[in-house]
């Protein structure tokens, strides 16, 4: 599939509530029915590829480290690159989710005259990845409060903070800004960059693209095309509590951005988006590199029968003594 | 590094989480109708100064091709880098309303000095930073940086002249302050700009030489402290001619606040302390620098350095922009006096200050050195 029809799927993804919703008044299917339908893909899905990677078989300890393994006293450790212990491996794993520590290591190579071969930091993607995953958290916990009745005082605390700034007198979230410029961003470098393009696949712009859209009618339906609030919230409560009823207030927009959402959702689990799962269930950043001092137990290893020396002395020991043998154990 | 390193960025981040909440808590400051700008916008004054000081390590090596100067340009650079956030965040933390500050970039008002003055201090910032960063990274790759850079550097020489030349244009663009309605403002702004910059540079590097064993060269120290030698007599020479004019000329405007801040007025002389410890300073530092035995010398050096910078720090730190309101035009002295949370927020923002540049010295360093 390439480019232009990806594209071509999102318009007609936009198109499908609007046309349902404004030409036949399909609400309760927009607002309730395919909402459900996503909300189960999306947790029986996720589900399912879990549970699938936690059967698979680790064969071999083989986590990637970038530092010095402990080893003997007077070589100086990487305590938290190279982890030895379960508690670093945490430490490294916590920092690798909320930092994004592998991703700052990026490198670009460059030929130089000479030929030189030289490697540029290259933090842009770090930073735009960065931005867009905690902005995307943000809101997706400032969205909490349609769901949540009365709502938290922490909920309420993240969304001053969020919308510190000021605009034409209303507060401007933060969040929105940052995952706006930063998806687009994305998306632009997967498009636009001759050879970011030529490794892209749907998969790698098509999510992108997904998001864009429902970040933008979301920016949309808060700052310029105004929604019915209490309907929005009234629907979302009673998604939340089984009791469904799509109110007909809501403008087309609201539904675009919801069934958006509810594409992205199901498509979720049989994605690359599974990542978010997939992180703390990958054998090269959970184990500890302790492999010089815990025998990892390859779980597909036959069971070999061994026979031991000290089996081995214990059948023969008094053949072993009458030939004038040494034996271990008298 | 190591411990000590941490130990340092720890105390610097809890200090930096005390000014913010003393600042989040609006104590009262001192500020009143009649001095409506106080320490907050004195040390920003001052700290734009040591932002544009930058020029002082940048022309030498890119323009005249001083080698001396290899080691401590990135240092310079990156002092400017911070010198200007800890100006942004001076400037952030004396806005009544901060949530509306992107009014600033929306709502523009070119006629206005200040909102030149934003334009130029967030560009500078852009040009330091990219400039520091990618001849930093060209030092690391051991290749040439892109050639786009030397039109970044040209940018940055006019550019450091223009931030604190505006930053005075604030100020001496306002008929009826008399002390700041002078046009040798702006001259007398770079120059001290450029005596205390390079002096708090000089202070940096003997600190790093202590702590990090990072030595820049004697030979860019000597000329360094030349720079700041000079810049020092440039700035006596200002303060001089501002008092013959007031006083021979015998202006009461020009008069009034000069009496204020160094023998006081109308039984008022809260500055009056300070001040004379400014002459002292000054004194001091011209007599080490002057004489090149002394400047040579690594301890009288310092000493002449750390007076330099304080002497600075008092007179555009603080005693500028205060005395500019006063009297009020209604020939009334309302006296202005830092109160405790207005100091202790500033502290905030110098540790701040303090934290980036041990974090940018600790990435040149490790550049450098490995």
């Amino acid at each position: 599939m390439s480019m232009g029809a990806t594209i071509l799927l999102f318009a007609a993804l936009c198109a499908i509530p609007w046309i349902g919703v404004t030409l036949f008044g399909m609400h309760t299917l927009f607002g309730v029915v395919i909402p459900y339908i996503a909300w189960a893909l999306f947790v029986g899905g996720v589900v399912c590829r879990v549970l699938y990677w936690v059967k698979a078989p680790v064969p071999f300890c083989i986590p990637t480290t970038c530092g010095q393994q402990r080893s003997l006293s007077w070589i100086k450790p990487a305590r938290i690159d190279n982890p030895f212990t379960d508690g670093a491996v945490f430490i490294r794993m916590l920092l690798e989710v909320l930092c994004f520590r592998s991703l700052f290591r990026n490198t670009r190579s460059e030929l130089m005259g000479g030929p030189r071969l030289t490697y540029y930091m290259e933090k842009w993607l770090w930073l735009a990845a960065l931005a867009f995953h905690w902005s995307f958290l943000v809101v997706v916990l400032r969205h909490l409060r349609f769901f949540l009745e009365p709502t938290p005082a922490w909920l309420v605390i993240l969304q001053y903070l969020d919308g510190f700034f000021e605009y034409s007198l209303q507060a401007v979230f933060a969040s929105g800004v940052v995952i706006l410029l930063s998806v687009t961003y994305l998306f632009l470098r997967r498009v636009m960059l001759p050879d970011i393009r030529y490794i892209s696949l749907p998969a790698d712009y098509f999510p992108l693209l997904v998001i864009e859209g429902i970040v933008v009618t979301g920016l949309l339906m808060r700052y310029f095309i105004r929604v019915d609030i209490i309907a929005v919230k009234q629907l979302a409560l009673g998604l939340a509590t089984f009791h469904p009823a799509a109110p007909t207030a809501l403008s087309s927009l609201f539904y675009i951005h919801l069934f958006l959402l509810c594409v992205l959702i199901s498509y979720f689990p049989f994605s690359k988006l599974m990542h978010m799962g997939g992180v703390f269930l990958s054998p090269t950043r959970n184990m500890a590199n302790n492999s010089r001092a815990v025998r990892h137990v390859n779980p597909w290893d036959y069971p070999v029968h061994v026979h031991t020396y000290a089996e081995y002395e214990d059948e023969f020991r008094d053949k072993m003594k009458g030939a004038g043998l040494p034996v271990d154990k008298e | 590094m190591g411990r000590s390193y941490l130990l340092w960025m720890g105390f610097l981040a809890t200090v930096m989480a005390v000014g913010y909440s003393v600042h989040m808590l609006d104590f009262p400051a001192g500020l009143s109708r009649d001095v409506s700008w106080g320490l907050h916008i004195a040390q920003f004054t001052f700290f734009v100064g040591v932002a544009a000081s930058a020029l002082m390590v940048v022309l030498p090596y890119y323009i005249h091709n001083m080698k001396e100067f290899g080691r401590i340009t990135l240092l310079g650079e990156f002092l400017a880098v911070t010198a200007v956030t800890v100006c942004l965040l001076f400037i952030v933390v004396d806005l009544g309303m901060p949530h509306r500050i992107w009014n600033v970039v929306f709502y523009p008002t070119p006629n206005s000095p200040l909102f030149w003055d934003v334009v130029v201090l967030n560009g500078y910032i852009l040009i330091n930073l990219v400039l520091g960063w990618k001849m930093l990274e060209a030092e690391h790759q051991g290749a040439p940086p892109p050639f786009w850079t030397k039109w970044v550097m040209y940018a940055s020489l006019p550019w450091a002249v223009s931030i604190h030349a505006v930053t005075a244009f604030i100020y001496a663009g306002l008929p009826g302050r008399d002390l700041w309605l002078t046009a040798l403002l702006a001259p007398k702004f770079l120059a001290s700009a450029f005596a205390a910059g390079p002096a708090l540079l000089i202070l940096l590097c003997a600190i790093l030489k202590r702590t990090a064993r990072f030595d820049v060269g004697a030979a860019a120290i000597d000329k360094l402290s030349v720079v700041v030698m000079y810049a020092t007599i440039t700035v006596t020479i200002m303060q001089v001619s501002e008092f013959f004019t007031s006083f021979y000329a015998g202006i009461p405007a020009h008069m009034h606040s000069l009496q204020y801040l160094f023998f006081g007025l109308d039984g008022h002389h809260a500055l009056t302390p300070l001040m004379w410890i400014y002459v002292v300073l000054l004194i001091t530092a011209l007599a080490i620098l002057i004489r090149p035995k002394l400047r040579n010398d690594e301890q009288t050096r310092l000493i002449g350095c750390a007076a330099v910078f304080f002497a600075m720090m008092i007179e555009k730190g603080l005693a500028l922009t205060v005395a500019g309101f006063i009297p009020n035009p209604f020939g009334r002295v309302t006296e202005y006096v830092p109160t405790w949370s207005e100091l202790v927020v500033m502290l905030g923002v110098w540790a701040t200050g303090a934290f980036l540049i041990s974090l940018f010295y600790r990435l040149v360093i490790s550049v450098k050195e490995g």
